[in-house]
């Protein structure tokens, strides 16, 4: 694994697995996005599985909105909440919509517009992740480390721990300091050390 | 490369759920060394296991 803090891109050498090429998948269908939370500790290596993979993208008009569904839905996945175009843009103004392989729940990707300062934070400084010379998108790793302190469950702990300790002498300390206490969680940060 | 927890630790822990916790925290503290010191496909391996058996 390399990380090049200049670059913003990390390169893993691995083989792709189930997961992976889902998201991989998903991910070469839209222009501008970036994975958030669990799966990003995943891709670094945590032990554990999920359902779900949290995905930002900036807002659409709904045209544009349109378009990008209807090519999700040309490639084999479905929206799970509904399959109008029209309903999923009004939903997404509310909450995330989530879409799978057609006829496949699990795994699925949880799609959100960016709608505070933390969720744009994320999408202007991701990191570019090349993995088997596919591309993704993912958020800084401070952020990721900050937001799941404040998330606080023991899975969110666990992933921050992870993420902290394989990345220590690359993260920009400072940064993640800045973030974690705008969330009011220095407390939590001390356990991940 | 042992996995070696804390005792220090486990010994502020109030019950056996935090003490559990504790155990957990410091798996994922080796498990992020053996990533960090190993070559991706090495842990990649170990870990495709557990998500391949989950996602079809």
């Amino acid at each position: 694994m390399k990380y090049n803090i200049n670059e913003k891109k990390i390169v893993l050498n691995r083989e792709l697995n189930n997961l992976d090429k889902f998201v991989v998948n998903f991910c070469s269908l839209l222009e501008e996005y970036v994975i958030v939370s669990g799966y990003v500790s995943i891709l670094f290596g945590r032990s554990r599985g999920t359902e779900d993979v949290d995905l930002l993208i900036p807002r659409k008009e709904k045209g544009v909105f349109f378009k990008i569904f209807e090519k999700i839905e040309k490639e084999g996945f479905e929206c799970l909440n509904t399959s109008k175009k029209e309903e999923a843009f009004e939903m997404l103004k509310e909450h995330a919509i989530r879409f799978s392989r057609k006829g496949k729940p699990i795994p699925n990707m949880e799609f959100k517009i960016v709608k505070n300062d933390i969720e744009n934070y994320s999408l202007k400084n991701k990191i570019l992740v090349e993995i088997d010379s596919k591309k993704i998108y993912i958020s800084p790793l401070e952020m990721q480390i900050a937001y799941k302190l404040n998330l606080g469950s023991d899975k969110d702990l666990e992933d921050a721990k992870h993420i902290y300790t394989l990345f220590e002498d690359k993260l920009d300390k400072k940064e993640i300091d800045r973030l974690v206490e705008k969330f009011g969680k220095l407390d939590k940060l001390e356990e991940i050390k | 490369m042992k996995f070696k927890i804390d005792k220090e630790k486990l010994k502020k822990a109030k019950n056996e759920k935090e003490r559990n916790r504790i155990e957990r925290m410091e798996f994922v503290k080796f498990w992020a060394n053996y990533v960090k010191t190993h070559k991706d496909k090495e842990w990649s391996k170990q870990q495709n296991i557990i998500i391949n058996s989950q996602v079809k």
